[in-house]
């Protein structure tokens, strides 16, 4: 009998003795580390200030959608009748709430997120090095803003609806917050305080990058030139012009205007990545490889470029064969053959975007901010203020930088057509128009929505369903 | 003979359910008291103690031998109630669906668990990195299983604690016969494959022509003087030559582009060698099989070797047994769903006035339509390719130990050991790679899983003064998993070499990946049965986990049950030959994300290396949840089996509730944080509520035999609660499906559909598609975002499944025929809008109800709005004109065999040869007349995984219909 018992209990004992400690429960990752881990020396937070690069490249976001839907939501371009399925919702204005192309909304505060984690940092002891990464990062924060607000939110001036602009992230990842909107003026406030303090800790002792795929005080600088454009409240315009005038006149020499005419059409349309890649014209670009890219079904020229994969982003007769005709403007190099014949009447395809270089298919970099810009926001600025004549003998200097017949008077529309040349297919027209509060009038290849005024719900693209489903404090847009 | 073997045998045969004995006779081996074993699940612990007590049902080996089928779970379906069956493809090897009593789980596969000879083998949820879905039980071979038990309820599955929840089937391989001379099985199978169901029918040549005008007409009427015009227009600028220019319709091309893609002859070839034996006290079995599949599409294959092996040894106090499985697979496949690189997607698109090589005999790469230029899907298939090795080894071994008189040590320790090795290569000039540059790419993965467990156990078996059976067990398990996988992707390829070496080392990219988890459980079981009749049983467990939140790791779980067997009573007439009356409660652990890899580390939020061009770089990957805990899955289960007249009518018929509370989720994570969008908590509670029946009798019994078997079962699948989700959370299948409390789980919930406009609303154009603007049906629009969502009360998941099969015997003759049906079910084509776009894009080809159904002024009675160029319409968007009804009957198996028995013993030494022949899917009826494509198919891994796959056509490979012949040697 006691042999028995003897047995039973050292066989139990051998089983529970056999059972494992509880410590082993506690794995943690291989790959990656906790948050709280993710900055502990300088070069640490380097990474994640690249990272902050890398959710910029993505495509719903900086990395094509920008280039694209500028120039979608507006009179220049249009999804042919020979597409992929591609941005049909958007080509049409057809997008709601629960049913739409964009994506931007989740990837700007992605862009946020991650810039707040450098700037949010207290570990690191604030020396030189760490206060360039986090102004560097707070330009980055305050570029997303920006963005968030030109498309869901109502125009500053509008004075209407001012109430709904986006929510502020705060700099510590929780990822149980509800934010409501903060309004419009509230994060107009945000994006400057984040730009001038980035300007004024970048200014001492830095030096900038070799390349224009970092943001610089040069970008934060033209940046502020169109916020104070934007938002245009008094005395904003007066700031608009002396940004633009330090982004003209005061940058480094690796930042500067066109030339020639070849160059400027190279800098678009060459094969060979080094016009394209790296040029002074260019303020701030994503940085794309052969390897690293949004590749064959997200890169803006696999839908602009004629031989793209998808090729179905065509712009209308009415703006594209008057700009063709004048061979002189520099611009007219860059129309692009006619499209399908499927479309009545034809589209062009553009010439500023090419689909291989030497470096590869998709491998050009995609340019958010060019030197350009601070001229016709100058000019546009200038105008707004009443001072016409200068804002024409600078409308007149850009003409003929462009190889075009100087004009003789000034009005909005000039301006605003001027830009239109200039940066169709760059994704700007939509910002333009809503900017100074013009409907989007669409004169052919298109059979819904095609007068579009500027109080219509359509300017003003809603929250996404998903987000207003899962946050109680969160309004959507009036009219949505 | 040793007494105690028999006594043992027949009381097996006695108590293990009629279900047991009702499948013994249907098989075709003659029936021997020493075939069978009774089922023994983790621990030691056997399935039951004297009487049934959980619910299950087992499938008899006979289903398994010489099929064509690739996969064990595909015999399952139809056979078991309860047990719901779709497959994501057709393709050898592709992962299945498959649902026991509903859906219990948000999130993660909602499979069963496989147990082989002890050894937990998972979901047959994928492990692949690059193929779309790859079937882990693929690897096993069918005809080395002796007996699948599907377990169903809360008693049954405890035992496997928290992956049990979704059901567990238990799979038990051949073993060799003590005392039995050595025995030797071949056989052999040829069977051929063709699509089962499809009634698309697409535009031909002319057709198409007549459609793009129509189109064009439709969009600008004044443009042209007539339809015609339109039409010779549309032909006249259809063709693109060498030089890109616009050229007219050459008049005569008119491309199958299906026939292109598809082999002449699609077959499989099966061969079976096994030899089992033994002594007195060791036993024996070894098999080995080769499976050959060559699909439907052209250029794949599937192509499977396996080998096992058993090793059983006894002495009076210890048992030993060993049991091994080594399979390698071949398999030679292509990319699935919507890329142009599946055949099935893009041969369907491409227009059939585009041939298929150009006039100087290259293949036609710029002429395509504008939309696929290179993806010319018979050059794609020749020389783009998807492939991969899969080895698998399996094996398990056991100990049991009487070490002091009905004291009992049990120790098995088994594992699982899969290396994948794949590769996707793209030529140069051909599909995608092209479209990158340098022009061809190859991506490698290799991939290693290792799963193994190690569990002990103590039990105490004593029957006390013959009446009180008592059995105790207490145990533990030790469980840990891991996948690691190696990733590599080239470009730039000269030689087109799908090797490593031959591309540009510029354009080089690797990665790697690492997953672990582990699992310790205390487990222990209590099962009393007092005089035959009355049993009662229950279980204790503990688990703990390491993929839960800091906080909640450990859990504890417990079930109980009785059961009452009447037909040992002295007042029950004599009609009844069989009458147990069971029920069981129990409260189970479950993580429902445990079986599929890439969501092990959920404690805390955490970063993760990336890269920005070529800098390196670090973004947050994580959103952790240090709460997150089990979700536990509380089942209470009731049920009758009953025989009447000796066995002649018998069946059982099980009611049951099923709770998952706590159901694991994705917790939404507001856009405005930024990071991930998601991460898991425990969010919600799922119901299902049914009644299951098995029914069998056999009419006639004598020398000419009929059996008749059928299951039925209705399920109720409902998302009783959803937090933080107020409205209606989209998900799946073009959001036409949604969660919400209240709805069934994956409700259509989706655009009311009202018909084309023939004057209905007078304010809206003549054949414009018209929506409801909601569930009132009072007023309709054209316009879709002015009309409101309606719930459907349907969902992907049949609400009634049956199975009936009749089988009818005469001397050596047997004839079979095997039903199944579900119903009250719907789904929908993922990609309607690209195969119907009312016009939306003219440089593609659509079903032929694009021309022959759609609104004209002299078709005014057309399901399908009026076609226009460039199509303004919504009637192109999802709305219930997608949907479909699933409902449908189909005849699984037929099979008619005749077996010679042992005539020829004398004469040639064979003990029995049986010839058969043999077809599956062979029919199908489908309640719905509109429905055009197979309603047990299942979307792509590609696009969804779990339950939100089901009922989603997405053109991956159709399920197949077989025909095969096939003999089985004995001797």
């Amino acid at each position: 009998m006691t042999k028995k018992i003897i047995y039973i209990l050292s066989l139990g004992a051998i089983l529970f003795t056999a059972s494992c400690s509880e410590e082993r429960l506690q794995l943690l990752p291989e790959i990656g580390s906790p948050l709280e881990e993710a900055i502990n020396t300088e070069n640490d937070m380097r990474l994640v200030l690249n990272g902050v690069y890398t959710q910029m490249s993505s495509s719903t976001g900086f990395g094509a959608a920008i280039s694209i839907f500028g120039d979608l939501l507006s009179d220049n371009a249009f999804v042919s009748t020979a597409n992929d399925g591609y941005f049909l919702n958007t080509s049409r204005m057809s997008y709601s709430p629960e049913i739409s192309d964009f994506g931007m909304y989740d990837s700007f505060y992605d862009v946020i997120q991650q810039a707040n984690m450098v700037i949010g940092d207290r570990k690191l002891k604030e020396s030189k090095t760490v206060l360039n990464y986090k102004a560097e990062a707070k330009i980055a924060r305050a570029m997303s803003y920006f963005y968030l607000l030109c498309f869901y939110s109502p125009d500053p001036k509008s004075g209407v609806n001012q109430e709904y602009g986006v929510p502020i992230q705060p700099e510590e990842y929780n990822p149980n917050n509800k934010l409501a909107r903060s309004s419009v003026n509230e994060v107009y406030n945000y994006i400057i305080n984040d730009l001038v303090s980035a300007i004024n800790q970048l200014s001492n002792d830095y030096t900038y990058p070799e390349n224009k795929s970092c943001l610089t005080p040069v970008a934060a600088k033209l940046l502020l030139s169109r916020v104070y454009l934007t938002r245009g409240s008094s005395g904003d315009y007066q700031k608009a012009v002396d940004y633009a005038n330090d982004v003209i006149n005061k940058s480094p020499i690796s930042f500067a205007a066109i030339t020639n005419k070849t160059s400027y059409t190279n800098y678009f349309s060459s094969s060979s990545s080094d016009n394209i890649d790296n040029k002074s014209e260019t303020v701030f670009e994503i940085e794309q490889t052969a390897i690293f890219n949004t590749g064959g079904n997200a890169h803006p020229a696999t839908f602009y470029a004629n031989n793209g994969s998808h090729k179905s982003i065509l712009f209308r007769q009415s703006f594209m064969v008057p700009l063709k005709n004048n061979t002189s403007d520099w611009r007219s190099s860059l129309v692009g053959v006619l499209g399908s014949n499927q479309d009545t009447p034809q589209g062009y395809f553009s010439k500023k975007w090419v689909r291989t270089t030497n470096e590869g298919n998709y491998a050009t970099n995609i340019r958010l901010l060019r030197f350009s810009e601070a001229y016709l926001n100058r000019i546009e600025a200038l105008f707004k203020m009443g001072q016409t004549p200068q804002a024409l003998i600078f409308l007149n200097e850009f003409e003929q930088r462009r190889g075009e017949t100087l004009s003789s008077t000034i009005s909005i529309e000039k301006i605003l057509d001027e830009r239109r040349k200039e940066f169709f297919a760059e994704g700007y027209r939509y910002f333009d128009l809503k900017r100074n509060g013009l409907p989007i009038i669409k004169d052919s290849n298109c059979d819904t929505n095609c007068n579009v005024p500027a109080n219509n719900r359509l300017m003003v693209i809603p929250i996404p369903y998903y987000e207003i489903n899962i946050n109680p404090n969160i309004k959507q847009y009036p009219g949505w | 003979m040793n007494v105690k073997l028999r006594l043992l045998s027949v009381g097996v045969l006695f108590f293990t359910g009629q279900a047991l004995m009702a499948q013994k006779k249907k098989s075709d081996t003659t029936t021997k008291t020493k075939d069978i074993e009774e089922v023994v699940l983790v621990g030691g612990v056997k399935l039951d103690p004297a009487q049934k007590v959980g619910s299950y049902n087992v499938v008899s080996k006979a289903n398994f031998e010489s099929t064509p089928f690739s996969s064990v779970d595909e015999v399952l379906n139809g056979r078991v109630a309860g047990l719901t069956f779709s497959s994501n493809g057709g393709d050898p090897g592709s992962s299945n669906l498959i649902t026991i009593r509903g859906v219990g789980s948000l999130i993660g596969t909602p499979n069963p668990l496989y147990v082989i000879d002890g050894v937990v083998v998972g979901k047959g949820s994928d492990n692949a990195s690059i193929m779309a879905s790859w079937n882990p039980l693929a690897s096993i071979d069918p005809n080395q299983i002796e007996s699948v038990s599907v377990l169903k309820d809360a008693s049954a599955t405890a035992i496997y604690g928290s992956r049990g929840a979704n059901g567990v089937i238990v799979i038990t391989t051949k073993k060799g016969k003590y005392n039995q001379k050595t025995a030797y099985t071949f056989s052999s199978d040829m069977a051929f494959q063709e699509v089962a169901f499809d009634k698309q029918k697409w535009l031909n040549a002319s057709e198409y022509l007549q459609w793009g005008g129509l189109a064009k007409y439709n969009a600008n009427p004044s443009a042209y003087s007539s339809l015609g015009a339109a039409v010779t227009d549309f032909t006249n600028t259809a063709f693109v030559n060498e030089n890109g220019e616009v050229t007219p319709y050459d008049g005569y091309t008119n491309t199958d582009w299906k026939k292109a893609i598809m082999r002449n002859q699609s077959y499989v070839n099966t061969y079976n060698i096994s030899a089992a034996g033994g002594g007195e006290n060791t036993s024996f079995r070894l098999g080995a099989n080769y499976y050959q599949n060559k699909p439907l599409v052209i250029n794949s294959g599937f192509d499977r070797y396996s080998f096992n092996a058993a090793i059983n040894h006894k002495t009076e106090k210890v048992k030993l047994g060993f049991d091994g499985n080594f399979t390698s697979v071949n398999r030679n496949t292509f990319l699935d769903t919507g890329y142009s690189s599946n055949p099935w997607f893009t041969a369907l698109r491409l227009a059939p006035i585009y041939p298929v090589y150009n006039s100087d005999g290259g293949y036609n790469m710029g002429n395509l339509g504008g939309v696929t230029s290179f993806y010319n899907p018979v050059a794609v298939r020749k020389s783009n390719y998807e492939a991969g090795q899969i080895q698998t080894w399996i094996a398990s071994a056991f100990a049991d130990y009487e070490f002091v008189k009905n004291w009992y040590f049990y120790s098995l320790f088994g594992s699982q050991y899969q290396a994948l090795d794949e590769m996707h290569w793209d030529q140069p000039g051909v599909g995608d790679g092209t479209f990158i540059e340098p022009q061809g790419q190859l991506q490698k993965s290799t991939t290693k899983v290792f799963d193994w467990n190690w569990s002990n156990s103590i039990s105490y078996r004593k029957v006390f003064d013959k009446r009180h059976d008592l059995q105790v067990y207490l145990g533990m398990e030790y469980q840990e998993h891991t996948r690691k996988s190696f990733d590599s992707y080239i470009r730039g390829f000269e030689v087109y070499k799908p090797y490593l070496s031959y591309g540009n080392p510029d354009f080089a990219q690797v990665g790697d990946s690492f997953y672990k988890w582990l699992q310790i459980s205390y487990f222990s079981r209590l099962n009393y049965t007092f005089n035959n009749k009355y049993t009662i049983s229950g279980q204790l467990r503990r688990d703990s986990n390491s993929t839960l939140g800091a906080n909640e790791k450990n859990g504890i779980f417990w079930s109980a049950a009785a059961s009452w067997n009447i037909v040992n009573e002295n007042f029950l007439p004599s009609i009844f030959s069989e009458l147990v009356l069971r029920g069981s409660y129990g409260e189970i652990g479950n993580i429902p994300y445990a079986d599929s890899w890439g969501q092990q580390y959920n404690q805390f939020s955490s970063v993760a290396p990336t890269n920005y061009a070529d800098q390196n770089a670090t973004t947050i990957s994580v959103a952790g949840n240090p709460d997150l805990k089990w979700e536990v899955a509380k089942q209470l289960n009731i049920g009758l089996d009953f025989g009447l007249f000796n066995g002649k009518f018998s069946g059982s018929i099980d009611v049951y509730n099923k709770k998952t509370s706590d159901a694991i989720f994705q917790s939404p994570i507001s856009y405005q944080n930024g990071g991930p969008n998601s991460y898991l908590a425990n969010i919600a509670d799922i119901s299902n509520k049914g009644i299951e029946t098995v029914l069998s009798t056999k009419p006639f019994n004598g020398e000419f035999k009929w059996l008749i078997e059928g299951n039925f079962s209705y399920n109720k699948n409902i998302v009783d609660n959803l937090k933080y989700y107020d409205e209606p959370l989209l998900k799946s299948g073009n959001n036409m499906r949604a969660l919400a409390s209240g709805h069934l789980l994956g409700e259509y919930y989706t655009f009311d559909w009202a018909g084309v406009n023939n004057g209905q609303n007078p304010n809206l154009p003549l054949g414009t598609g018209l929506f409801w603007t909601d569930e009132t049906h009072t007023a309709t629009t054209n316009d879709r975002t002015k009309a409101k969502r309606v719930w459907q009360d349907v969902s992907p998941f049949p609400k009634y499944t049956a199975g009936f099969r009749s089988e009818f015997r005469y001397k050596g003759f047997n004839l079979s025929l095997f039903f199944t049906g579900q119903f009250d079910y719907a789904v929908h084509n993922l990609y309607q809008n690209y195969m119907m776009n009312m016009g939306s894009s003219t440089n593609v080809n659509q079903l032929a109800d694009a021309l022959y159904d759609s609104w004209t002024p002299q078709n005014t009675d057309a399901t399908y709005p009026m076609q226009i160029a460039g199509n303004a319409t919504q009637g192109g968007f999802p709305s219930t004109l997608w949907m479909r009804k699933g409902d449908h009957i189909r005849l699984k198996e037929a099979k008619l065999s005749y077996s010679l028995g042992n005539t020829l013993k004398e004469s040639i030494g064979v003990t029995n040869i049986t010839l058969y022949i043999k077809g599956t899917n062979l029919w199908m009826y489908a309640f719905d007349k509109k429905l055009n494509f197979d309603p047990e198919s299942n979307a792509s891994v590609y696009n969804y995984s779990g339950w939100e796959a089901k009922g989603l056509f997405d053109y991956t490979t159709p399920v197949l219909k077989t025909f095969s012949i096939g003999t089985i040697i004995d001797f």
